[in-house]
């Protein structure tokens, strides 16, 4: 018995370390399925028809590759249960992703295809990505730069990024920040527990944009001549602004007003009021800003 | 005096003006009062805004497992047992809405309590209304508190099943996994009971009644997530 067991210990410690390194040829749209319990994935996009696969394992753990019409799926395998494998893919810059690693870090670039990532434990970045976007990881942080489409992202304990996205984006946590600077679009939501949110960019004519927060800050930069409808909640949050008009139309409201507000709701117009943002935190301060001053 | 009786007329009738159902001169009336009321354009917003919502209702269960399961017991429920969710959902989506200013907040705290898919026997004959309000931001009625209330009570049994099926399934979770689960869940908890300490003190407060429905709707949220992680 303790024979079998120091030999099953000493084969895993001898388990050799190998290479999987192999080239697919694929359609230039085509979709991709990764599935891998543990070991980081890392995917970059090439202007060729092929996909290749290279990933670094143990003698036991190995890789199973399926094409079935335009899906190339690509699963960790492994003897013993559970295998670590690190994979790095470079696909056709067309390609859609779909990948699974509950204890993995994710990193996508280059590719223009839709992409769904979902990490446990792990944290999911993505440079570029086209149509639906849908990213989430549980313990982690999420990073979008230069996506566009419709962007999903959800964490639970980890901070979320974005930075020049175009489209529908919605964006959640539970425990973390949320950061989203130069983002092009009629439609944001996005909402937090116990965490600030920090928004740079436009308000688009007839946009609604949702900011909300618990405990938090809502730190709210947006240019000068917005139009745009502000409708602000809490319950023991401050709030301030430097726009003029602002000012002015609170002062007119309140006796004695300033540009500071604590525990109601309100609104007011900028501009033409022809976007609805919504500001809303329990138990923080809100500060809206013009672009530039904060 | 003149100017309020004039808005409270007219706000009556924005339903019917997102519906179309106005003829065109009383339209232009209604517009023409829009360019000068800021307070009518506010209830329009909202009114607006729980049309949306209700349009965005969907029939298809979320594609969890477990919720259909857990969705049908939450449904059956004394009023309007017999009506299937799809049904309902077709019908609150074509049905023009006929509410008025007074229920829109309570109508805010129904949808989401509708778009959670908890509560589809919720109808619109729980909204009358039982006074006039100003504004769609201010006092919500008896009946609306009385929605509320039954709506966190559904929130509460979804979310109790929830953490007994996650109680069971923890095991097939990593305990690291588990932890920051359960630390997110604490954080989440904590504005709940903070939403609740401040409807204590304020409980017409259409805001801290969204906001608690909102809290209780993301810890069924992340324990519906946190179940599907076990069946991965």
């Amino acid at each position: 018995m303790t024979a079998t067991i120091l030999a099953a210990a000493f084969g895993a410690l001898v388990a050799v370390q190998q290479q999987t390194d192999t080239l697919i040829a694929v359609q230039p749209d085509v979709r991709v399925v990764i599935n891998n319990v543990a070991g980081d994935i890392t995917v970059r996009a090439w202007d060729q028809n092929q996909v290749r696969v290279v990933a670094e394992h143990g003698s036991r753990s190995h890789l199973e590759i399926d094409a079935d019409g335009n899906e190339l799926s690509i699963q960790a395998a492994s003897e013993m249960g559970v295998g670590i494998i690190d994979m790095e893919l470079t696909v056709p810059a067309g390609a859609s992703l779909e990948i699974q690693a509950p204890f993995a870090d994710i990193s996508i670039a280059g590719t223009h295809g839709s992409v769904s990532a979902q990490a446990v434990e792990g944290d999911v970045s993505l440079e570029g990505g086209d149509g639906v976007i849908e990213l989430q990881a549980v313990e982690g942080d999420v990073s979008v730069t230069g996506a566009s489409g419709n962007v999903e992202v959800q964490s639970v304990d980890g901070d979320v990024s974005l930075a020049d996205v175009s489209g529908d984006v919605q964006v959640q946590t539970v425990d973390g920040d949320i950061i989203l600077l130069r983002i092009v679009s009629t439609n944001v939501e996005a909402a937090t527990v116990d965490g600030d949110i920090e928004w740079d960019g436009d308000i688009e004519d007839g946009g609604s944009y949702s900011f909300v927060t618990h405990d938090g800050d809502l730190n709210i930069a947006v240019q000068q001549g917005a139009n745009a409808q502000i409708f602000v909640a809490s319950y023991d949050a401050d709030f301030s602004t430097d726009f003029p008009d602002a000012l002015r139309e609170l002062e007119e409201t309140e006796a004695g007003g300033a540009a500071k507000r604590r525990g109601r709701r309100f609104s007011f117009e900028l501009g033409t009021g022809s976007a609805r943002v919504e500001l809303e935190s329990f138990d923080g301060t809100i500060d809206l800003r013009r672009r530039g001053s904060l | 005096m003149m100017e309020s009786n004039e808005a409270d007329s007219w706000r009556a009738r924005l339903s019917e003006y997102l519906d179309d159902e106005l003829d065109p001169s009383e339209r232009a009336e209604l517009e023409t009062h829009l360019d000068g009321c800021a307070e009518c354009r506010t209830a329009l917003e909202q009114l607006r805004r729980v049309v949306t919502h209700a349009a965005r209702l969907v029939d298809a269960p979320p594609a969890e497992d477990l919720w259909p399961g857990i969705a049908h017991r939450i449904h059956e429920g004394p009023a309007r047992a017999g009506a299937s969710a799809t049904a309902r959902s077709r019908v609150l989506r074509r049905r023009a809405l006929t509410i008025g200013v007074p229920q829109l907040a309570a109508a805010a705290v129904l949808l989401v309590v509708l778009s959670s898919g908890v509560a589809w026997q919720l109808g619109r004959g729980s909204l009358s209304a039982t006074g006039p309000d100003k504004t769609a931001a201010v006092a919500l009625s008896g009946n609306t508190l009385a929605v509320s209330s039954i709506a966190t009570h559904r929130y509460e049994s979804a979310i109790a099943q929830f953490e007994r099926v996650l109680a069971e399934g923890r095991d097939r979770l990593d305990t690291a996994t588990v932890r920051v689960v359960e630390a997110n869940l604490a954080i989440i908890d904590r504005a709940i009971d903070e939403a609740r300490e401040a409807l204590a003190t304020d409980p017409s407060n259409a805001y801290l009644n969204r906001h608690l429905a909102d809290a209780m709707r993301r810890k069924l949220d992340l324990l519906r997530r946190t179940t599907s992680l076990t069946q991965l």
